[in-house]
């Protein structure tokens, strides 16, 4: 049987230690190197060209995510099993889509590692149990898409309600009356609409706000 | 002619006279004599009847003017006297020099002479205040009408001697002007005051001064009182003529005369129409030079006033104090000719000078040469001061009260005039503002002084503002820096605490838990309740560091940006009730460092703490997004709003975001109605 074999990346010489004295004791994993730094472990995973590479996220140079990217571009072979203290969903997702195949809580016992480890092995992706399924759910979604991050959307409820009334071809004195405003609240609404569409005028303000989907065509 | 008062020189001739235009208008007749020239016209009646025929006078006017003027042309004409009979008329008849009027005089036979001479001395009286008139209407200078009327006036009449007296300041005649055919000795002049002023002369104008009435006969012989003067000239006799101008006496004309006959009364009478016509001329002179003076002062009061109006906006416009000084310093000298100005100040232990020269270029201002500092001259100036509001040394070589170092380290400069003043800052005197010329003397005016006065007076208040203001704004600059070096610091402080407890703590906690979990497998330990109660205890620790961790380091921010933490921010903030949202519209990615990047996070972070814990907002946004610009950060929300009144919601939270937005360069602005919601605006300018 071939040994997995394992390269350590965390700055924490204890926790390296601990790592390797438990690892050890597994049949099937060989620790073959350590890095403290971002810098050495780009240079020994193109030397050694582990099998598998247990990331820290917070290391002194380059963080663990950037380094992630790095190394799966350079040799999609060896395969990364983050470990990390981070339990946001956002570094999740953000190791997933920088090519991580696991993803460990330091939190978790050592048999979940091992079980990470064997799973991220054979290219398959682990996420650590304390992440509710939902959020495991949307991980996988987003890590595909590369634009659907977060809503573009930046208009206030009521500067939508303006902008769609504007598109209608109403005055600053009509959209006052219905929507029971004053005119001068108007006005600043629709300059801090154009400030945020970055327009200058109110057709290139109704041409963008439709290209947007801000307003729908009826 | 109309202000030439010929009539009371007509008035008293012993014969008919009259003075005509050149088409035989009457235009003045003696009373004496009504009857011949006003009740026949002259134009009409003028006939020679033994010719046969009658010549017009248009005819005889014409025949004199051919003549030379001045010259008596004779002629004689009768008038119907009454009854049938008729009187015959000797006349004479001549045009006076330089004008294109007559005289004629007419007497009856018997004394043909008279009018003769009469005709003779009119003329020569009439061309003396003809000349006059045309003199003192033509000039305006004091001197050229004064010393032209006493000389003319003694030529015509034939007197050895006259003055022009007028009272000064103190009411004391003094002589203005003076006509003699003998030299005058050095001194004399001032002996004639002395006699005037202490005689009956002075005593009679001091009488008179405010009374005399224009219809009495003003006139004084002196022949006692004052026999000192017929001594000094020798002359037989003096007489004072007033000048009386608006029924006051403005002066007097004395003459010394050959004779001591009294002067016949239309001798007086031209006498008191020439002191009249020069009083009047005088009185014009001097209301002209006065309004020259008043007409100068308001130009100058002008100019000064639009000096300081300048300064006044320089000021304002808060131009730099030493630009705004040699604005004022061009303009000085521009206008009073003084070549430079210096200002000295002291602030606390610093002394502050400025000096600004156009005529030499002498870099150290105008203590360069002296062996005495800036500090000591402020001391000595203070010292020569002594508590006045300034001091004018028209010439320091001849200054009297200058310190005499001071006055040699001046001269060493070649300073001649020099106007000082004291500078009082924080209510002490802690400078001087001087000006001063090189090897020329200036005499500044009354507006001038009172213009330096202004001008001093405002750089003094300026000053006090301006090095308050500047003091100011270092304090606040140095407090900005400071409080945007510990907003920093913070930021560092908490960095690296973080990164101790995190990594460090949560390091050795996570290899513990770990090393536990391996242990776990020992059934021994797996019942036991300590070992459970350490791994529950170990399980805590971790969740207990990260949240430490979280709370002094936004997480994701350094690994993952500030859209991350601010999405980590949106998922962690959500109550019950409040929908939060996050927008972003940004074109790349920001590329903030990660001081200014959490120091965004962080006005996110108070602003969405405020909007649970206040605003009752049912939903609210943060977005984030750019233009050519700028890149901003909104975060609004629609709760109940405030006016104005920030205890309502966070003061200090507000405070602290607006701390944030400056120390990275950006913006804050926060805009609020009651029941409108809150809009904090972040700019950041590209």
């Amino acid at each position: 049987m071939n040994k997995i074999r394992v390269m350590l990346v965390d700055d924490h010489t204890i926790l390296r230690e601990g790592l390797r004295l438990l690892l050890s004791k597994q049949e099937n994993i060989r620790i073959i190197g350590e890095a403290s730094k971002g810098e050495d472990a780009l240079r020994m995973a193109k030397e050694l060209s582990p099998d598998l590479i247990i990331m820290d996220i917070s290391l002194p140079d380059i963080n663990g995510i950037s380094l992630t990217r790095m190394i799966t571009q350079a040799d999609p072979r060896i395969a990364v099993l983050v470990l990390t203290m981070y339990n946001e969903k956002e570094y999740l997702i953000s190791a997933l889509k920088a090519g991580a195949l696991g993803y460990l809580i330091k939190e978790g016992t050592i048999e979940e590692m091992i079980k990470a480890i064997n799973t991220v092995y054979r290219h398959q992706i682990y996420i650590d149990r304390k992440f509710p399924s939902s959020v495991v759910n949307e991980a996988l979604l987003r890590m595909k898409d590369e634009n659907a991050d977060e809503s573009d959307d930046i208009l206030t409820p009521r500067e939508k309600d303006v902008l769609s009334l504007i598109a209608e071809g109403k005055s600053n004195k009509e959209i006052a009356a219905i929507l029971n405003l004053s005119a001068k609240t108007v006005d600043v609404h629709r300059s801090n609409i154009m400030r945020k569409m970055d327009v200058h005028d109110a057709v290139s303000l109704v041409k963008k706000a439709y290209q947007k989907g801000f307003i729908k065509i009826k | 002619m109309s202000d030439f008062d010929y009539k009371s020189l007509f008035d008293n001739a012993g014969v008919a006279i009259c003075l005509t235009d050149n088409r035989g208008n009457v235009l003045l007749a003696n009373h004496t004599f009504d009857g011949l020239f006003t009740q026949y016209n002259v134009k009409n009646i003028i006939d020679i009847p033994e010719e046969g025929y009658k010549i017009p006078i248009m005819k005889v006017l014409e025949t004199a003017s051919e003549g030379h003027a001045g010259v008596p042309y004779p002629f004689s004409f009768w008038t119907e006297i009454g009854g049938g009979s008729r009187r015959k008329y000797e006349a004479y008849v001549s045009r006076q020099p330089g004008t294109d009027y007559f005289i004629i005089t007419a007497s009856d036979v018997t004394r043909r002479a008279e009018a003769y001479d009469e005709l003779n001395r009119r003329n020569r009286e009439l061309t003396c205040l003809i000349k006059i008139h045309q003199l003192t209407s033509s000039s305006i200078n004091l001197d050229d009408i004064t010393r032209t009327t006493i000389v003319e006036s003694c030529k015509i009449f034939d007197f050895p001697v006259g003055f022009i007296l007028m009272p000064d300041s103190t009411k004391l005649l003094r002589v203005v002007s003076y006509y003699s055919v003998k030299a005058i000795e050095e001194g004399t002049i001032c002996h004639i005051e002395e006699i005037l002023n202490t005689g009956r002369i002075l005593q009679w104008a001091r009488d008179k001064f405010k009374t005399i009435d224009v219809g009495e006969r003003a006139i004084q012989e002196i022949t006692e009182g004052e026999r000192e003067l017929l001594n000094l000239f020798e002359v037989s006799s003096v007489v004072a003529v007033p000048m009386v101008v608006k029924k006051e006496i403005n002066g007097f004309i004395i003459f010394g005369r050959k004779d001591a006959v009294p002067l016949v009364f239309d001798q007086l009478s031209v006498l008191e129409t020439l002191a009249h016509q020069i009083g009047i001329s005088i009185n014009n002179a001097m209301l002209f030079t006065a309004s020259e003076q008043i007409k100068r002062r308001i130009v100058r009061q002008n100019e000064g006033l639009s000096l300081l109006h300048k300064i006044g906006l320089l000021f304002l416009q808060q131009t730099e104090f030493s630009d705004v000084l040699k604005e004022i310093s061009k303009d000085i000298f521009r206008t009073t000719g003084f070549d430079g100005l210096t200002i000295i100040f002291r602030q606390g232990e610093t002394i502050n000078k400025h000096h600004f020269f156009d005529s030499r270029d002498t870099k150290d201002g105008f203590d360069c040469h002296g062996n005495i500092t800036p500090s000591q001259f402020i001391e000595v100036i203070q010292e020569t001061l002594s508590g006045k509001q300034m001091m004018f040394f028209e010439d320091i070589n001849n200054a009297k009260g200058l310190n005499q170092q001071l006055m040699d380290s001046l001269k060493k400069c070649s300073i001649h005039s020099l106007f000082i003043a004291p500078i009082r800052l924080e209510g002490a005197f802690n400078g001087l503002f001087s000006l001063y010329t090189f090897d020329k003397k200036v005499s500044p005016s009354e507006e001038d002084i009172s213009i330096f006065t202004s001008i001093y007076v405002l750089i003094e208040s300026v000053l006090g503002n301006y090095e308050y203001k500047k003091m100011l704004e270092l304090r606040k600059e140095e407090l900005s820096r400071l409080s945007k070096k510990l907003i920093s610091a913070q930021e560092e402080e908490k960095k690296r605490i973080s990164k101790d407890v995190h990594d460090s703590l949560g390091q050795l906690a996570y290899s513990l838990n770990l090393s536990l979990s391996t242990l776990s497998k020992n059934p021994e330990l797996q019942s036991s309740p300590i070992f459970k109660k350490a791994q529950e205890i170990i399980q805590q620790m971790q969740e207990d560091i990260r949240k430490i961790s979280y709370d002094l380091r936004p997480p994701t921010l350094e690994e993952m940006g500030l859209v991350s933490a601010l999405r980590w921010l949106v998922e962690h903030s959500q109550k019950e009730g409040t929908k939060i949202g996050l927008g972003v519209r940004l074109s790349s990615r920001i590329d903030f460092p990660y001081s200014v990047q959490v120091q965004i996070f962080r006005i996110a972070q108070e602003a969405i703490k405020n909007i649970l814990k206040h605003s009752q907002a049912t939903e609210a946004n943060i977005f984030l997004y750019e233009n050519s610009d700028s890149f901003y950060m909104e975060i609004s929300d629609n709760g109940r709003g405030f006016l104005g009144d920030s205890s309502q919601s966070d003061g200090i939270g507000l405070i602290s975001m607006k701390e944030r937005a400056e120390s990275i360069g950006g913006n804050l602005k926060i805009v609020s109605a009651q029941n409108e919601g809150t809009t904090i605006l972040l700019e950041i300018k590209k």
